[in-house]
């Protein structure tokens, strides 16, 4: 347990002496909704015809958005760590190694909420009927998203070789995964073989839960596929599911 | 006295590139003992073994009588490891650091600050204990990972290379600290190095290549193994010269690049008829004691002669 506070105070101490992390992180996201937010408003149009800008259809993905980011950047320094730095002290230490899963994305999960947090302060300027209660479940399905992320983070610093590498393949897979998930793009109105895609993807019931607590468990303008719990109950399963990936990987040698 | 460290046929295969063959090492308690070896000889291969992060193919090694594939937990505790590549976090402070590596080991509240602030002050880096380690110069570094590394007094210390790109004056103040912890603590010191002026520093070495200890013994032991003295030529072609030396003179001779080593039992007069008969084709000859360079050159070089029978 001291291993586990340890880690998670290290990435948290870290990100706040790197600013430019810091600004990255958040001003990354932000510049993506402002421009694709502004650029798509005109020719956007729900088909439910809810009446809701491109702007604030495209807030809760971005704030999935700036927890993922921001849980996976926490595990890059991972990939040159564990050969030339702190983690081959770490993979020594008497410790269990579950704790230094553990503690690693702990750290980048709490950055992320806290900057989530951030955003989300500015819900009701989006004319998003929000309540406490809905903002505190929203924080805590960030808290999912960051470990989830975070842990596939994880994954990926301990089977790729170079920084380069890890960037590639966090690229491959991440922004498919966000725009499959119905944050760009509501899944209704898309081709029926992409659909298909997005109901495969965990992304797309994270984010629908997330849009459902940040509206308050109220009228949503867009269709979910599921209610509140069964989308939680699947981003859950997804959750452990690359935790005990996060597990299984770092029990193995890593690959030179 | 009892071996700290001791290895039985031990074997490691990475697919089908054998890394260690059958490798049988036995280090004394509180010695200094220097693990000598060209690089890709197998010496990284057997730190990781020892420190349990890769699991042997065959063979045994025990660290203070505990198997280390059996009981890795056990082992971890009774080892610290000086790396290659520093292992400190560089965005942190060096008290930062150690205090994340004393909760790795379970240390924690006045026990750990007072084994930091011990550890820093026998170090000597008392003052830049608030520093980040990014703004420290390489040696200050390298100390500031060993006092990492001996935070948890571990009975067996090793050393990968450790003063890799360290400057002479760092290299000998590094030496220095080694030496005083090990009479502090009576720490047993394992070190890989290539630097045959480390390895002088040694109570016993063992010299590696291919996965094997080739020999092994005191650093004056092993000197005296070359003879007492030995005749170095470097020639033009030192190939043919080689050649013509061991066919016509009957002399006893290996190439290491372009020098030439005689060993003969009065290596002096040797001198009269290589400058009578090849004086052309020499650039130069000494008569020197042998070195431990010469020691592991011999055991580990590019043979001319892939098996020169040594002895006086």
């Amino acid at each position: 347990m001291t291993a586990f506070w340890a880690l998670w105070k290290r990435e948290v101490v870290k990100f706040f002496f790197d600013r430019g992390r810091m600004g990255g992180a958040l001003a990354q996201p932000l510049l993506f909704w402002l421009l694709l937010g502004l650029g798509f408003q005109g020719s956007f149009r729900l088909r439910e015809d809810a009446g809701i800008s491109f702007l604030t259809f495209l807030f809760p993905g971005m704030v999935l958005l700036v927890v993922v980011f921001t849980a996976i950047f926490s595990t890059v320094s991972i990939v040159e760590e564990k050969r030339s730095g702190f983690f081959q002290a770490a993979l020594i230490a008497p410790v269990s190694r579950w704790w230094l899963v553990f503690g690693n994305v702990a750290g980048g999960t709490t950055l992320g909420i806290l900057q989530a947090a951030l955003f989300l302060l500015f819900t009701p300027l989006m004319g998003i009927p929000a309540t406490f209660l809905g903002m505190v479940s929203a924080l805590l399905i960030c808290g999912l998203m960051g470990t989830a992320f975070g842990s596939l983070g994880f994954v990926m610093a301990w089977k790729v070789k170079s920084t380069r590498g890890f960037l590639a393949l966090m690229n491959f897979f991440l922004m498919p995964l966000w725009m499959l998930s119905g944050a760009f793009f509501p899944i209704s109105g898309i081709p029926e073989t992409i659909q298909w895609v997005a109901w495969l993807n965990p992304v797309t019931y994270g984010l629908d839960a997330l849009r459902i607590a940040m509206y308050g468990f109220g009228n949503l303008p867009i269709h979910t596929i599921l209610g509140f719990w069964p989308s939680v109950g699947i981003f859950l399963s997804f959750t452990l599911l690359t935790l005990f990936g996060a597990q299984y990987a770092i029990h193995k040698p890593f690959t030179d | 006295m009892l071996d700290i460290l001791a290895t039985k046929d031990l074997n490691f295969r990475y697919g089908s590139q054998t890394a260690l063959d059958g490798l049988e090492v036995e280090v004394p308690e509180c010695s200094l003992f220097g693990l000598l070896g060209p690089n890709g000889s197998g010496k990284t291969t057997f730190f990781k073994i020892i420190s349990t992060l890769l699991q042997p193919s065959s063979g045994t090694c025990h660290v203070a009588g505990v198997e280390v594939s059996k009981n890795p937990a056990r082992v971890r505790q009774q080892l610290g490891v000086v790396f290659q590549q520093p292992a400190l976090d560089l965005a942190l402070s060096v008290r930062d650091n150690l205090r994340l590596h004393g909760a790795l080991y379970g240390l924690k509240g006045h026990l750990l600050d007072d084994r930091i602030t011990q550890s820093l002050q026998q170090l000597g880096l008392l003052e830049r204990a608030t520093d980040r380690c990014r703004s420290l110069s390489g040696g200050l570094l390298r100390r500031a990972d060993l006092a990492r590394s001996i935070l948890h007094r571990p009975k067996l210390l090793l050393l990968d290379e450790p003063t890799n790109g360290l400057d002479p004056v760092a290299r000998h103040a590094f030496w220095g600290f080694i030496h005083e912890l090990r009479q502090r603590y009576q720490i047993t010191v394992l070190v890989a190095t290539h630097l045959m002026e480390e390895a002088e520093k040694c109570d016993e070495l063992a010299i590696l290549n291919q996965g094997k200890v080739v020999c092994r013994g005191t650093p004056e032991g092993l000197k005296s193994t070359l003879g007492s003295d030995t005749l170095w030529i470097t020639a033009s072609d030192p190939e043919t010269l080689a050649t013509l030396l061991q066919e016509k003179m009957g002399w006893r001779v290996k190439q290491f690049g372009k020098a030439l080593c005689v060993w003969h039992h009065a290596p002096d007069s040797l001198l009269t008829p290589l400058y009578r008969d090849f004086g052309a084709s020499i650039l130069s000859a000494s008569i020197r004691k042998p070195t431990l360079e010469d020691v592991f050159l011999t055991h580990t070089g590019n043979l001319f002669d892939p098996n020169p029978s040594i002895g006086v």
